[in-house]
C-alpha cells in the first residue's frame, strides 16, 4: 500500500500540479495555528523570501494539519512546513529538508492548567486529554506514547491544532493537553494563560522546510539560501520581527541550516513508538 | 375675518388654536423628522453597508487563505439569507463571485419608501492577510432595514401622538370644561348685575383657577361695593332731597336744554308753579325774571350759563314774575351742572325771596337818613343835602341859599321834668310846628329841607334866599314854637328856639357850615335865647366856638403827641381835722411848651361828646401813675364828664383799671360838675351807687351855678359838695356869697357831706370858710397846682 502511493504520487505529480508548470510555488505550512493566524505570519516572510529569492512563492494551508499533510502527501506543495513527513510512509514521498525553523528544538508536553489537582500522569487515568491531530509529532505521537509506554489510558480529544487543543484546555474542556512546548509557550504569553508540565519528551529538532522532489534544483537553492539570509538581512529581520510581534513571540525566529539527516531522531521515534501509525 | 373670529365662542376658540398648533406642530415637526430620518437613516444605512463588508470580509477570509471558494459562497449566500443585504461580491484576479438577495415584499405601502427617499447603500472590503490580497468584498444594503426601522418609529411617534392627543383632548376638555363653566357663570353673573339684579353669588367649579376665582371675588366685591355706593346715592339723594325740600331758598333744576327737571317746595311756592306741571318746561316759562327798574325781561341767567355767555357762578337781583302774575323781588344764584367729561349736563338755579329784604333795606336806607322819632331827615341827610347845595352855589355862582342851627330852649325842662316819652312827644310836635311854617320852594324850584340834627337841635336848608329872607324865616320860625304851648298832664311849657343862621359860601363843606351855624345858634342862647343869629366870624364868642372846634381837630394830634399832662392841686382840710387829697387837673401843652388853661378845651370835649375820652385817658393815667409811685398814698379826685357817667360801660372801665394797677377803690373821688349835662340821670345814679359801692366817693363839682344843682343833690348819692368858686373868690368881700357858701354848707352838714370851697385865694377867705364849717379848702392860698409827676429832689 504504501508503495502504492508514493508510485502514484510520483506518477500523477509532473503533469497533475499547476506550480510544475511554472507557476506560483505552493508554500504549505503545517496548521499549528489558525489559519488566519497562520497566514498573517507567512505571508510576510513568503512575500520576502519570494522578492529576495526570485522564487514566487504562495501560502497553501488546509482546514486542518492533516489535511495539509495530505496536500503534502499528494504533492500539491512545492515547499512544506512540517515535521509530519518523517513517518516511514510519508518519508518515502521524497520531500527533503532545505531548512529548519531556529530555535533550541522542540519538545513534547503533557501539561494541565496551573491550578489543576493532576500532578501525575497516572492521575489522568480514564480522562479526556486532548491533542492537535492524529499527524502531530510534539502533539501528539511524543506525548501520546509517553501515556501509552506511562500505562495511563486516557480518552483522546482531537482539537484540530495545537492551539485549539490548548482553547479545550483552558476551558476545562480537557483534563490535559499533549502540545508542541514551543507553541504552548507562545500561546500561555499571548492568551495569559497559566499552565503547568507534567511531562515533557527530549529534545527534537524544529519543524523543517521542506521540498518537493519536483522543485527544480536551482529554485531549491534560491529559497534555501534566502530562508538562511532572512534574519541577517535588515529587511528579513524587520520582517520577521513584525510577525514575531504580531504574533506575540518572545523573539524573532529565522531559519537555520539544515538536512535530512538531522530529523533522524523523528524516524528513530517512529521506529521505536507505541502509538499505532495506520496508515501514516 | 374679525367678524368670523368674534362670533367664535372661547370653546370654539381653544379648540381651533390648539388643533391648529397640533398639526402645523405634526406638519413640521414631520417635515424636519423627515429630513433628519433621511439624512441620519442615509448614515445608518452606509455604516450597515460597511459593517457589514467587514464582518463579511473577515467571514470570508479563512475560506480565501485556505481558497476554499465553496465555502465562501456559502458564507456569501448565508450573509444575504440574514436579510438586509441586497447582493453580495467577491472579486479576487478578475474572477466574480456573486450572490443576490431575492425580491422581498417589504411588507409596508410603497409611498413610504418614496417619501423616505433612501436607497441601497454599498460598500467594499479588501482582504489582505499579512500583507497579502485574497480579494474585494462588494455588497450593497437594502434601504428596507433603515426604512423599516422609521416605520416601526413612525408607527410608535402616530401611537404616542394620537395617544397624547386623546390625553391633550381630555385634558382641554376638562380645563374648558372648569373654565368655560365658571366664565359662564360669572358672564350670567355680570348680566344679572347689568340687568340691575344682584348676581346671587358666585359658584364656581371646586377645580377653577386661581385667575377665575380672583374674578368672581372682585365681581362680588364690585357688586357690594357698588350696591353700598347706590344705598349710599340713594342716602344721600334722601338727604339732599329732604335738604332741598327744607330749605327756605326755591331750588330749580334743569337740564342742559334749559328745561326744568326738579323744583323744590320752595320754587313751587314762590313761582306759583306745581313741580309735575313745570317739568320739560322751559326755565324763562317757569321763572321769567324782569329788570326791577327797566321792567323788562332780563336775559335769564341759566340760559347765560349754558350758553356760556356768562361765569360758571352768577349772582344777581331781579323780579320773578309768577305764574300767578305776581312779581316777587328775588335774589338769584346760578351753578353748572357737569357730568364729568361729558361737559355741561344742567343749571341749578337758586332764588332767595328778597321781599322782606329789600323793604329792609329800604327802611335801613330811610332810617339812615331820617330820624326814627320826627320822620325828618337825620344830620347825614342834612348834611348831604347841604354838600349838594354848595356844589350847586359852585355851579350856578348866581344863587344864594341860606342854613339854621335851631336849638330849642327850655326843653330839658320838659324833658327832666315830665319824660323821655314827653320829651319826644314835643320834640315830634315841634318838627310839624316847623314843617308847617316852611316856606314855598324858590326860584330853583327846590323846598327848603328840615332835619334833625340830634337832640333838640334841628337844620333849616333854605334855597334860593338872601340872608334878611331867611332871617324873616328864622324869627318865623321862632315865633311858631313860642306861641305853641305844651302841656303835659296840669303842666304848661311854652318853648323858645336859639337859632343860627348862616348864608352857604362856595368851596366850602358841609361841616363848617354846621359848625358855623352852631356857633351862631350858641351866640343867640348866650344873648337871651329866642332869637337869630347871623354867623359873622367877629364875634368873641363865636371865636371862642371857633376855639372849640378847632379843639376837636386836635385833640387827636395831642394825644398824638403826648401833650396832655396831668397836674395836681391838694385840698386841705380847714379846720385841721382829716387828710388833705388832691384834684386831677388836665392840662395840654402847646406847640410852644407852654401849659395852657383847659377851659375851651373841657367844653368843646363836653360839647362835642369827646368827653369821656378824655376822661378814660385821665383815669388810666393816674392809675398807671399810682401803680408806678407806691410811696404816693394820697386821695384823688377825677372830674367826669355827664356823658362819662351816663355811659354803662365806664363802671366796668374803672372796675378794671383799678384791678390791673392794684390801686384801692378808697383812694378815688370822682367830681361831676353841676353844669355838665346829664342826659341819662338813671344811669348816672347807677354809676355812682356802683362807685360808692366799690369805695370810691362822689362829689358834686360846682355846686350852686346850675339849674339843677337841688335836683342832683336830691338824685345823686354824693358825698361831697364842692361849692362852686364863682360864690368863694369873694367871700372876704361880698357878703351875699357868705350868705350862699354858709347856706350850701349847712345844707352839707345837714346831709351829712363833706364840703369843699374851691379858689381859695387868700388868707380872709380862708379864715371865713373856718368860721362858716366848710370841711376842706382848695386853691392857690393853698396849693399852687403841680405836675403829678414831682420832680425828684435831686433835680
Amino acid at each position: 500500500m504504501p508503495f502504492l502511493f508514493a508510485l502514484a504520487a510520483l506518477l500523477l505529480a509532473p503533469s497533475s500540479h499547476a506550480w510544475q508548470a511554472g507557476g506560483p510555488y505552493p508554500f504549505g505550512v503545517l496548521n499549528h495555528r489558525s489559519p488566519t493566524l497562520t497566514a498573517e505570519y507567512w505571508n510576510p516572510i513568503l512575500a520576502w523570501v519570494s522578492a529576495r529569492s526570485g522564487v514566487p512563492l504562495t501560502l497553501k494551508i488546509a482546514r486542518t494539519a492533516n489535511e495539509t499533510t495530505d496536500m503534502a502527501a499528494r504533492g500539491e506543495l512545492a515547499f512544506v512546513y512540517t515535521n509530519h513527513l518523517f513517518t516511514p510512509q510519508r518519508d518515502r514521498l521524497g520531500y527533503s529538508v532545505i531548512a529548519r525553523q531556529e530555535g533550541e528544538g522542540i519538545r513534547g508536553q503533557i501539561v494541565v492548567p496551573a491550578a489543576s489537582a493532576v500532578t501525575r500522569l497516572e492521575d489522568l487515568a480514564g480522562q479526556a486529554v486532548a491533542f492537535a491531530n492524529r499527524y502531530g509529532f510534539t502533539g501528539y505521537f511524543v506525548p501520546y506514547d509517553a501515556l501509552l509506554r506511562a500505562g495511563v489510558e486516557v480518552k483522546p480529544v482531537f482539537a484540530g491544532t495545537q492551539e485549539a487543543a490548548m482553547g479545550l484546555l483552558r476551558h476545562g474542556k480537557v483534563a490535559a493537553a499533549g502540545v508542541n512546548h514551543q507553541v504552548m509557550a507562545d500561546y500561555a504569553r499571548r492568551e495569559g494563560f497559566a499552565y503547568r508540565v507534567l511531562w515533557q519528551s527530549q529534545p527534537y529538532d524544529d519543524l523543517a522546510v521542506m521540498a518537493h522532489p519536483a522543485v527544480p534544483p536551482q529554485t531549491r537553492a534560491a529559497v534555501r539560501e534566502a530562508l538562511l539570509g532572512m534574519k541577517t538581512d535588515p529587511e528579513g529581520s524587520k520582517v520577521l520581527d513584525e510577525v514575531a510581534a504580531r504574533l506575540k513571540l518572545p523573539a524573532p525566529r529565522g531559519f537555520a541550516a539544515a538536512g535530512d539527516r538531522d530529523y533522524d531522531a523523528y524516524r528513530s521515534f517512529f521506529r521505536a513508538t507505541r502509538v499505532p501509525l495506520e496508515s501514516q | 375675518m374679525k367678524r368670523l373670529v368674534a362670533r367664535l365662542s372661547l370653546r370654539t376658540r381653544l379648540v381651533a388654536a390648539l388643533v391648529g398648533v397640533l398639526l402645523a406642530a405634526l406638519v413640521f415637526g414631520g417635515i424636519y423628522s423627515l429630513d433628519a430620518a433621511r439624512k441620519v437613516g442615509g448614515q445608518a444605512l452606509q455604516q450597515m453597508a460597511e459593517r457589514e463588508a467587514q464582518v463579511l470580509a473577515l467571514t470570508l477570509t479563512e475560506a480565501l487563505i485556505l481558497g476554499d471558494y465553496t465555502t465562501a459562497r456559502e458564507l456569501m449566500q448565508h450573509s444575504v439569507q440574514r436579510g438586509g443585504i441586497l447582493w453580495v461580491r467577491l472579486k479576487e484576479n478578475g474572477q466574480t463571485i456573486a450572490v443576490e438577495a431575492p425580491a422581498a415584499n417589504p411588507g409596508r405601502p410603497a409611498w413610504f419608501a418614496a417619501l423616505v427617499g433612501l436607497g441601497p447603500a454599498a460598500a467594499r472590503q479588501s482582504v489582505t492577510v499579512g500583507g497579502r490580497h485574497y480579494g474585494t468584498v462588494e455588497l450593497a444594503v437594502m434601504p428596507h432595514v433603515v426604512e423599516d426601522r422609521l416605520w416601526l418609529l413612525l408607527g410608535r411617534i402616530a401611537g404616542i401622538a394620537l395617544l397624547a392627543g386623546l390625553l391633550l383632548a381630555v385634558l382641554m376638555y376638562w380645563i374648558m370644561r372648569v373654565n368655560l363653566q365658571g366664565l359662564a357663570r360669572l358672564a350670567k353673573a355680570g348680566k344679572a348685575m347689568e340687568e340691575g339684579r344682584p348676581p346671587s353669588g358666585i359658584r364656581l367649579p371646586p377645580a377653577a383657577p386661581p385667575e377665575l376665582t380672583a374674578a368672581a371675588h372682585a365681581l362680588d366685591a364690585a357688586h357690594a361695593r357698588i350696591r353700598a355706593q347706590i344705598e349710599q346715592i340713594l342716602t344721600e339723594k334722601e338727604r339732599w332731597q329732604v335738604t332741598l325740600e327744607a330749605i327756605a331758598d326755591a331750588v330749580i333744576v334743569t337740564d342742559a336744554d334749559g328745561c326744568v327737571r326738579f323744583m323744590n317746595p320752595a320754587a313751587e311756592r314762590l313761582t306759583d308753579w306745581d313741580a309735575a306741571q313745570a317739568r320739560d318746561r322751559p326755565i324763562e316759562v317757569v321763572a321769567p325774571l324782569i329788570d326791577e327798574a327797566q321792567r323788562q325781561p332780563v336775559p335769564h341767567p341759566v340760559l347765560l350759563v349754558l350758553h356760556g355767555d356768562a361765569p360758571e357762578k352768577t349772582m344777581s337781583q331781579a323780579l320773578l314774575r309768577t305764574a300767578g302774575g305776581a312779581e316777587v323781588a328775588v335774589a338769584d344764584s346760578v351753578a353748572p351742572i357737569h357730568a364729568g367729561d361729558d361737559g355741561l349736563c344742567g343749571v341749578v338755579l337758586v332764588l332767595h325771596d328778597e321781599t322782606e329784604r329789600r323793604a329792609l333795606l329800604a327802611e335801613l336806607r330811610r332810617l339812615a337818613f331820617h330820624d326814627p322819632l320826627t320822620g325828618l331827615p337825620n344830620r347825614r341827610a342834612l348834611e348831604g343835602r347841604i354838600e349838594r347845595a354848595l356844589r350847586q352855589l359852585g355851579d350856578e355862582p348866581g344863587r344864594r341859599h341860606a342854613f339854621c342851627y335851631i336849638d330849642l330852649d327850655q326843653f330839658k325842662l320838659v324833658n327832666d321834668t315830665c319824660g323821655h316819652a314827653a320829651g319826644d312827644e314835643l320834640l315830634v310836635t315841634i318838627g310839624q310846628l316847623m314843617l308847617a311854617r316852611l316856606p314855598s320852594p324858590g326860584v330853583g324850584g327846590e323846598s327848603p329841607v328840615l332835619g334833625r340834627l340830634g337832640g333838640d337841635e334841628f337844620g333849616l336848608l333854605l334855597f334860593d334866599t338872601d340872608s334878611e329872607t331867611a332871617l324873616r324865616h328864622a324869627t318865623a320860625i321862632i315865633d311858631a314854637i313860642r306861641g305853641h304851648t305844651y302841656r303835659h298832664g296840669q303842666r304848661a311849657f311854652n318853648l323858645g328856639a336859639s337859632i343860627g343862621l348862616v348864608l352857604l359860601s362856595a368851596g366850602e363843606d358841609a361841616s363848617h357850615i354846621l359848625a358855623r351855624a352852631d356857633a351862631a345858634c350858641y351866640l343867640a342862647k348866650r344873648r337871651g335865647r329866642n332869637r337869630v343869629e347871623r354867623w359873622q366870624p367877629e364875634h368873641v364868642a363865636i371865636q371862642a366856638q371857633s376855639e372849640e372846634m378847632e379843639w376837636v381837630g386836635r385833640m387827636e394830634r395831642y394825644f398824638a403827641e403826648g401833650r396832655f399832662e396831668l397836674w395836681r392841686q391838694r385840698i386841705v382840710p380847714v379846720n385841721g381835722s382829716g387828710e388833705a387829697y388832691y384834684e386831677v387837673l388836665l392840662r395840654p401843652r402847646n406847640e410852644q411848651g407852654e401849659v395852657t388853661p383847659p377851659l375851651s378845651l373841657l367844653t368843646a370835649a363836653e360839647r362835642y361828646g369827646l368827653a369821656p375820652t378824655l376822661d378814660r385817658w385821665v383815669l388810666r393815667r393816674l392809675l398807671a401813675h399810682l401803680r408806678d409811685h407806691p410811696e404816693d398814698t394820697a386821695r384823688y379826685a377825677v372830674n367826669l364828664s355827664g356823658q362819662t357817667i351816663s355811659d354803662p360801660l365806664f363802671v366796668e372801665v374803672v372796675r378794671s383799671v383799678l384791678d390791673a394797677c392794684a390801686v384801692p377803690a378808697g383812694r378815688m373821688l370822682f367830681e361831676l360838675t353841676e353844669t355838665a349835662v346829664v342826659h341819662d340821670i338813671e344811669a348816672a345814679q347807677r354809676f355812682i351807687a356802683a362807685m360808692r359801692k366799690l369805695g370810691c366817693g362822689f362829689c358834686l363839682d360846682d355846686f350852686g351855678s346850675g339849674l339843677s344843682s337841688f335836683a342832683y343833690l336830691k338824685g345823686l348819692d354824693a358825698s361831697t359838695l364842692k361849692i362852686d368858686g364863682a360864690f368863694v373868690r369873694k367871700l372876704d368881700t361880698e357878703p351875699l356869697d357868705y350868705v350862699i357858701v354858709n347856706a350850701i354848707a349847712q345844707i352839707g352838714r345837714d346831709m351829712g357831706l363833706i364840703t369843699v370851697a374851691e379858689f381859695v385865694e387868700n388868707a380872709a377867705i380862708l379864715e371865713k370858710l373856718r368860721e362858716i364849717g366848710v370841711d376842706y379848702a382848695q386853691g392857690y392860698h393853698l396849693h399852687q397846682p403841680e405836675p403829678l409827676v414831682a420832680p425828684k429832689p435831686t433835680d
